[in-house]
């Protein structure tokens, strides 16, 4: 079960490296990055703090704009167009592939964050601004995509539509960062329904905006290292979870 | 997976339990961070009419918006880098005519960041756009009165609100206050007597209680000044406060507010009103 | 373990229905289908378009799941992942990933089958010049032709030395001489002991390759049998080809030839004899099985459709 699960991996990932659109995102991501020194210009923040904020910004956005088309499409493509069928024929079961899947955008993913990470401490080290600080920020994000990626499989396995799961999974993004405000909303609904339901969207989505420490990182404040690794385990949790889910559904759907 | 159903089941429990423990963890050890954001994208003189991209009134309300939140929670030893900045050329500048901002940034700089003088400056900066809000000279009346105590300049500022329609009818008492403070007790008991002259029953009460109180320091006053003139010329007090009038210096003796004279000491030269005052005396 | 007479492949009573489009309705496809393939054999799986063989055959292959019944490979129940490795199957009109070569494509495929990879590289050159696609290994799926994919397909299918070969319109996309190649790859792989399960919409196809055949009809299998039981037994019959005005006889015309056709014996001396006598001129004389098609349009007759 492992040596086909591996080679669904690798070629998940071979076929993502081919993928034009990686390399659309990344460009996109260094373009902001080299245009974060404009922006400095143009605003009252030192120019440093822009800089950093707008790298580690560029990291996230496109990261998780990578991890969410790629995820969608990986999988919902690979079902819609059939190319699929051959694979699941074979001595591999329906959660195999799925984690086989998530293991080679993984990887993608990882390589992907890698690189515009080096790009972005590359900038850092030219201008001389302190490179440490950021690594936590950094390191978050990564985690972050891993937990948004498993969510775009999850929702490509449950759906039938790419574009539906697409939607769904941008959807469950935003709201996974606004999230944190629900407790202030419960304070003022009234009626024990109403704040039953509140809660149960609280506890139901991941608290994406708690892998954002950039604000730390670009003022150079320490994060504790039980933070970061609390805050991984958290977003291990969540991709486990979800991947699972993503198997379970897949393993009962009709492929035709 | 036929021969161990349990398996994806463990690993979900697993991952649950992985995700409870840390978000316990997560939530009871938060960062210490600063809800608003920091002053990294606001704009500068140069980029203001670009940023806003065609809605120059928007962008100053969701600026304006940020900053009270910024400095109600931002507690950070820089929280007031670039206060004129934000208040005095981002937001005026894109609307002039939004009146909270002025007031809400005069408070902080004031209250907050301690400097009456900037707070001032962006009042004024207000009250030149905005001519006819009163509440612009009101606040810097209030602010150069009760933190600066520079009662002339609020007097000033007071005057300016009370020529602007819809004042309300306590800038009158304050504008006529700001003079006794100063000392210019003649200017404030005119001003307090058409307080008095034009107030409804419950405020005539309290100016008919400035008005007897100011009379007699007036008087007092004019009464010293007379005794030291008379003091000059024969090198000691008069015997009495007709002496005064008979030689003069007064046009009669004037009757405190109840309608006593004023009791005077030879020995002293000191006048004082047998009828007390009403209010307390600063 | 099984023994040699066992079934290779065991359907019984296998239902399927679908949910119409927006949950409306329901459409009946399989209405118990029960169907045995049995070891070495070339099994011919018929119908019309539509009938359900590709979906029957993606039940088997575990793609889809049946409502009811069950399926049974080599002995073992179909949802056991481990049993597709003796078993090939090539879907209908078959989709790669586009980013592969041909070559990488099956060596990927080599690796889930459990190819060890000592051997990969052999196995997959060695199928891509059975089915014709040496030289052509190196050109990305996206640009194949229908025909490339078709071979590759089967490529893919007979991957690790299966003992069972499913595979679904082997023949569609391919031209003639395409479809002789695959005929005889077909033919190789029967004669080294490979069972096979084809379907297929054409019916002349699945009689020059199969032993036997079961034609899916509404939801059922309504006639099955060996081709010699099907189709023998009837009386000869004859065609005979004549060129130019055939005088009072007549028959199918195809450019300046009329082919007439009559059966028995007796029937094919009359004619003869009446052509001899009418100077008509004799082109040939052929033996003529009734096919396949005769005898599924017979049996709908007989079912009143």
């Amino acid at each position: 079960m492992i040596g086909p699960l591996l080679a669904v991996a690798q070629m998940t990932f071979r076929e993502a490296v081919r993928d034009r659109v990686l390399y659309l995102l990344f460009a996109f991501a260094l373009l902001l990055m080299a245009l974060s020194r404009v922006l400095a210009l143009l605003t009252v923040g030192s120019e440093s703090r822009i800089v950093a904020d707008t790298g580690l910004a560029a990291i996230a956005i496109f990261g998780v704009l990578t991890g969410v088309f790629l995820g969608v499409s990986l999988l919902g493509r690979e079902i819609e167009r059939r190319t699929a069928h051959t694979v699941l024929a074979r001595p591999i079961s329906r959660w195999g592939f799925v984690t086989g899947k998530y293991l080679g955008l993984l990887l993608t993913l990882v390589v992907n964050a890698a690189a515009m990470s080096a790009a972005f401490v590359g900038l850092l080290m030219w201008r001389g601004d302190p490179v440490r600080p950021v690594l936590p920020a950094l390191w978050l994000t990564l985690v972050e995509l891993a937990v948004v990626t498993a969510l775009a499989l999850f929702y490509s396995a449950v759906s039938t539509s790419a574009l539906v799961a697409l939607l769904f999974t941008l959807a469950t993004y935003v709201a996974g960062h606004l999230v944190w405000s629900l407790p202030l909303l419960v304070e003022r609904l009234t009626g024990s329904g109403a704040r039953l339901v509140v809660w149960a969207v609280y506890y139901a989505l991941p608290h994406l905006d708690r892998f954002n420490v950039r604000a730390e990182a670009v003022h150079g404040d320490a994060v504790p290292i039980a933070l970061i690794a609390w805050q991984t385990a958290y977003g291990v949790g969540w991709s486990i979870l979800l991947v699972l889910g993503a198997g379970r559904a897949f393993a009962r759907r009709d492929l035709t | 997976m036929r021969s161990r159903p349990s398996r994806p089941a463990l690993i979900a429990a697993l991952a649950v339990a992985m995700i409870g423990l840390s978000q316990t963890w997560l939530v009871a050890h938060p960062l210490q961070r600063d809800p608003a954001g920091r002053l990294l994208y606001l704009p500068n003189g140069r980029f203001l009419r670009l940023a806003a991209l065609g809605h120059p009134t928007l962008l100053a309300d969701l600026i304006y918006l940020w900053s009270i939140q910024y400095y109600g929670a931002y507690r950070g030893a820089d929280r007031f880098a670039f206060l004129d900045h934000v208040y005095g050329s981002v937001i005026a500048r894109l609307d002039p005519r939004y009146v909270d901002p002025y007031l809400i940034g005069a408070l902080i700089m004031v209250l907050e960041k301690q400097d009456l003088e900037a707070g001032l400056r962006l009042l004024d900066q207000g009250m030149a756009a905005n001519p006819d809000e009163w509440i612009l000279p009101y606040e810097a009346g209030f602010f150069a009165y009760d933190i600066g105590h520079d009662y002339p300049r609020a007097a000033a500022y007071f005057e300016r609100a009370l020529s602007i329609p819809g004042a309300p009818a306590s800038v009158r008492r304050l504008h006529a206050e700001m003079f006794n403070r100063h000392g210019d007790k003649e200017r404030s008991l005119a001003l307090w007597r058409e307080v008095l002259r034009d107030a409804d029953p419950k405020i005539a009460a309290v100016a008919a209680n400035h008005v007897h109180d100011l009379a007699i320091e007036v008087d007092c006053a004019r009464l010293g000044g007379a005794l030291a003139v008379w003091r000059e010329r024969h090198g000691r007090w008069p015997p009495a406060l007709d002496t005064l009038v008979a030689d003069g210096l007064l046009a009669s003796e004037p009757l405190d507010p109840d309608g006593r004279p004023y009791f005077y000491d030879p020995a002293s030269g000191s006048v004082t009103s047998a009828t007390p005052f009403r209010l307390r005396r600063r | 373990m099984i023994s040699a007479a066992d079934p290779v492949l065991q359907i019984r009573g296998l239902t399927k229905a679908f949910r119409g489009h927006l949950s409306l309705g329901r459409r009946m496809v399989l209405r118990g289908v029960d169907l045995s393939v049995r070891r070495g054999e070339v099994y011919g799986f018929l119908g019309i378009n539509g009938a359900g063989k590709t979906t029957t055959l993606r039940i088997v292959a575990g793609l889809i799941f049946a409502d009811a019944g069950d399926v049974s490979l080599l002995g073992r129940p179909g949802s056991d992942p481990e049993v597709r490795r003796r078993v090939g199957f090539l879907p209908e009109s078959p989709t790669f990933h586009g980013h592969l070569t041909g070559a990488e494509f099956l060596e990927f495929q080599a690796r889930l089958a459990g190819v060890p990879a000592a051997g990969r590289r052999a196995e997959v050159e060695r199928l891509l010049a059975e089915v014709g696609m040496r030289g052509r290994e190196g050109i990305l799926i996206k640009r194949c032709s229908k025909g490339m994919l078709q071979r590759l397909g089967l490529a893919q299918a007979m991957l690790g030395a299966p003992e069972l070969l499913i595979l679904d319109e082997p023949m569609s996309g391919l031209d003639p001489a395409g479809r002789r190649d695959v005929r005889d790859i077909i033919l190789r792989l029967r004669d080294r002991g490979v069972t096979i399960l084809l379907s297929s919409h054409i019916l002349s196809d699945a009689e020059a390759l199969c032993d036997r055949v079961g034609i899916l009809h509404e939801g059922r299998l309504t006639i099955e049998g060996s081709l010699d039981d099907l189709l023998g037994g009837a009386e000869p019959a004859w065609e005979v080809a004549v060129a130019g005005d055939p005088g009072a006889e007549t028959g199918e015309r195809r450019g300046d030839r009329t082919l007439i056709r009559v059966a028995g014996q007796e029937a094919l001396e009359a004619l003869l004899g009446r052509l001899l006598a009418a100077r008509v001129r004799l082109v040939s004389v052929t033996p003529r099985r009734p096919s396949l098609e005769d005898r599924f349009m017979a049996a709908l007759r007989e079912e009143g459709r």
